[in-house]
């Protein structure tokens, strides 16, 4: 049989079977007790009764034996004391008798409570006998008259009374302990039940918590050790609750930090399963993160140097740096491998740093060492010839040394104007030139401007309209810089545009700003050059030995961005191109 | 999950599978950058290159011949080392195709180039892209992926017979031309046949996953 699991009937139960035990005891003892206390008194009783018995006959024995006498006594005694009343003579024979015939009587003398009788003086036992045959007690004694033993008289009573008694004892006892037990067992389950309600609830409470309703609290209302455990339980919720909000805010504040810092986060576990890839990482590997989590990193970063960084790192536990280059989308990327010990089973921490920039860089750099050698060596080498001429005779030509010295002198010049403007460039990129910022009423500066080119223009036969709004406002800007920018735009469009173009210098107010635009009908710019007119020591026409450098458009870039402003081409072959200058306007004077 | 031996050791040979493509991959990228930034050195990298690429090869295949004789693999797990060691042969061979195209950059050394290269390295990006995707689609067993590297090769089909007739057109036009513009055609070849072998990879992902080895090249022509 299964033992119940239940509290409340297991504390029922061993309340039910305490009682039970007790209550079998103690009726034990009363059942037996009652018994003999019973039996006790039924012979004291008889042995009253037959010693009044034995000293009224005493007189009818000594004066010789009257049988109607003691006939007629035993008759009277039996009716008294409701009982059979027995005289037997001391040999035994039957004398006189209240329930039977004395003379169909057997001789006494061997029953045992007779005998007895005359030998120590108080005889009982107990057998069935009398004509009912039912279970009697007898009890005798003998009867002494003048010192001398006379007979014995002799009482019987049914031993059925007793039990009678017996019996009713034991009926209360048993219903007593029946109601008992009923009761043991009721109030056993009610007290088991209010107990286990208090751990009913407890119950209730940690299985809210454990899932994860952390503001759960228990009920308590006992006001028993329950309520303390109820109590300290509602401590330990409020205590988690403030310990999973701590962890959380941490664990924001890292996973912030991973997502916003500019280096890549990757950790990898023992099994070579990423675990972790922060926003960083996810941009540098072109992968997204729920996409990567728990497969196998080389799945993933497929690179066969990244791959061996991590082996090798996993291998002698030791930090490894390498650069890894990702050639589908051309990054660089500097890659640390650290092993994590405290993981126990060798995860790895990958981070990484974009060195993409950092190469754009060193390679612009190369260029423009590569460049500025390349522009410097052709008038290096003419005036290297051309002095070698001079030094082996042709300075004796006086018209051909000129020339030579001209040609030398114009190469120099040519040097010193390339390096003037790198100079400058050089200062506009470090920021060192500091603009003279001040509003700047266009009408006057662009009517100067045009009055400057139109010379050129009209050599040339290019028609050079300016369209200006009249309400323009004014822009801040360094006029000498800006006249630079202009006169180099200006200086471009002349140059490209041949003979018959058109020319125009427009602008107009748009959205705070002023947008200033050199058009011109010359030869235009092709599409694919487009993009990297701005950058230094760029030519559309290499092949042609033009007088420029390739700094101009470079120069004019970096003033107009340290305006603020912004500058970008248009331009269809064969058509003309458009600059668009657009500088920050200044609101307030225009409205003065 | 308790991983078994050969689990492991086949996650062993399919990370050398992936490392082995990830050189390709560089090999083939690093080749057409040196031949169209005509930097010599460059060149000379990618043809040094190709040793570490065979020798990759081989540590993939004695790990394959180490466990077919230790491990006994059957049914799945079989297919799949056999299926591993072909795909490092068609890496290998793509290494090698690499390995040529830096050759070829070497012989043209310092004459100008005929044109500036355009279609040559789209058609480098596309065979490379086809072999990425084809070794994608191997370790996610994507047989839609699989399929699609295998259409991709018609492109590169298409592509290389566009710069075959521009080739062949330079040189009706300037016999001079002749030399550089075969040194292209081999350029080109070698590039066309790289993709091949990336569909080569892609149908074996198809076999693998479904258990039908299709020739796609054929049931195009015969469709």
């Amino acid at each position: 049989m299964r033992f119940p699991r239940s509290l409340q009937w297991r504390i029922t139960l061993a309340y039910t079977a305490l009682i039970i035990l007790v209550l079998g005891v103690v009726s034990f003892y009363l059942f037996t007790f009652i018994r003999s206390s019973f039996q006790t008194n039924l012979e004291t009783r008889l042995e009253h009764e037959v010693r009044l018995v034995a000293a009224a006959s005493a007189p009818y024995f000594s004066a010789q034996r009257n049988g109607g006498a003691l006939q007629a006594l035993t008759e009277r005694m039996g009716e008294n004391v409701q009982s059979r009343v027995t005289l037997i003579g001391p040999d035994g024979t039957v004398l006189a008798d209240n329930r039977e015939d004395p003379a169909s009587m057997a001789n006494q003398i061997a029953q045992p409570e007779v005998a007895r009788a005359l030998d120590a003086g108080v005889g009982i036992n107990s057998r069935r006998g009398g004509a009912a045959g039912e279970e009697l007690i007898y009890l005798a004694v003998p009867v002494i008259a003048d010192d001398t033993v006379q007979g014995v008289a002799r009482v019987a009573a049914p031993a059925a009374q007793v039990q009678a008694n017996v019996n009713r004892s034991l009926a209360a006892i048993v219903l007593i302990g029946i109601a008992g037990t009923v009761l043991a067992v009721l109030i056993g389950y009610i007290g088991a039940a209010r107990t286990t309600r208090s751990i009913a609830a407890l119950t209730e409470g940690a299985r809210q918590l454990a899932a994860g309703e952390l503001d759960y609290r228990v009920n308590a209302q006992a006001s028993d050790e329950t309520q303390e455990l109820a109590q300290a339980f509602n401590r330990m919720a409020a205590s988690l609750r403030d310990l999973v909000r701590d962890l959380s805010l941490e664990r924001g504040k890292l996973t912030a930090v991973l997502n916003t810092m500019a280096d890549g986060v990757v950790v990898i576990d023992g099994n070579g399963a990423v675990v972790l890839v922060n926003y960083a990482a996810e941009q540098f590997l072109n992968v997204e993160g729920d996409d990567v989590l728990d497969r196998r990193f080389t799945e993933i970063i497929r690179d066969h140097n990244l791959q061996q960084l991590v082996a090798r790192c996993t291998e002698r536990q030791e930090v490894q740096h390498g650069e890894v280059e990702i050639p589908q989308w051309r990054r660089y990327l500097s890659v640390i491998t650290t092993p994590l010990a405290e993981h126990g089973d060798s995860s790895v921490l990958l981070t990484m740093h974009d060195l993409t920039h950092i190469r754009q860089l060193e390679t612009t750099r190369k260029e423009f060492v590569s460049n500025v050698s390349h522009e410097l060596r052709g008038p290096l080498a003419a005036v290297k010839i051309l002095a070698e001429s001079l030094a082996s005779g042709a300075l004796k030509e006086k018209k051909r040394a000129k020339d030579f010295l001209r040609r030398i002198n114009g190469e120099i010049d040519r040097m010193t104007l390339m390096v003037n403007e790198l100079m400058e460039l050089s200062r506009l990129e470090s920021e060192q030139s500091s603009l003279q910022l001040a509003p700047l009423d266009l009408h006057p500066f662009i009517a100067e401007l045009h009055e400057e080119h139109q010379e050129r223009t009209e050599k040339r036969k290019i028609a050079f309209d300016i369209a200006l709004p009249a309400d323009l406002p004014y822009v801040r800007g360094d006029e000498e810089k800006l006249r630079q920018v202009f006169d180099n735009l200006l200086s471009n469009a002349v140059k490209f545009t041949p003979k018959d173009g058109r020319i125009s210098l427009s602008a107009q107010q748009e959205n705070g700003t002023v947008c200033l635009r050199v058009a011109d009908t010359g030869v235009g710019i092709p599409r694919k050059h487009l993009p990297h007119i701005f950058e230094r020591f760029y030519k559309v026409d290499r092949s042609r030995h033009s007088k420029g450098f390739g700094l101009g458009l470079a120069i004019v870039k970096h003033i107009v961005q340290a305006h603020g402003g912004e500058i970008h081409a248009d331009s269809a072959e064969g058509q003309g191109t458009t600059f668009t200058v657009v500088l920050p306007a200044v609101m307030e004077e225009s409205a003065n | 999950m308790v991983r078994t031996n050969i689990e492991n050791q086949l996650d062993e040979i399919q990370d050398d599978i992936l490392a082995l493509a990830s050189m390709v991959e560089k090999a083939i990228t690093h080749a057409i950058d040196a031949l169209r930034e005509r930097d010599l050195e460059a060149s000379q990298a990618v043809v040094a290159f190709d040793d570490v690429i065979d020798e990759k090869r081989f540590v993939i295949e004695e790990r394959c011949v180490d466990l077919l004789a230790t491990q006994q693999p059957a049914a799945r797990d079989l297919r799949w080392v056999i299926a591993l060691l072909h795909i490092a042969v068609e890496l290998e061979r793509m290494g090698d195709y690499a390995e040529g195209i830096g050759k070829i950059s070497l012989m043209m050394g310092d004459e100008p180039p005929l044109k500036p290269l355009i279609d040559i390295p789209r058609m480098a990006e596309m065979s490379i892209n086809m072999l990425h995707q084809s070794i994608d689609a191997l370790v996610t067993r994507d047989v839609d992926l699989a399929r699609r590297v295998c259409d991709a090769d018609d492109e590169v089909d298409a592509l290389h017979e566009q710069i075959y007739n521009e080739l062949l057109l330079f040189m009706i036009k300037d016999p001079r031309s002749i030399q550089r513009a075969t040194y292209l055609l081999w350029v080109t070849h070698d590039l066309e046949r790289t993709a091949d072998r990336a569909t080569n990879i892609a149908e074996r992902v198809i076999y693998l996953v479904t258990g039908k080895m299709l020739d796609l090249n054929l049931s195009k022509q015969v469709s």
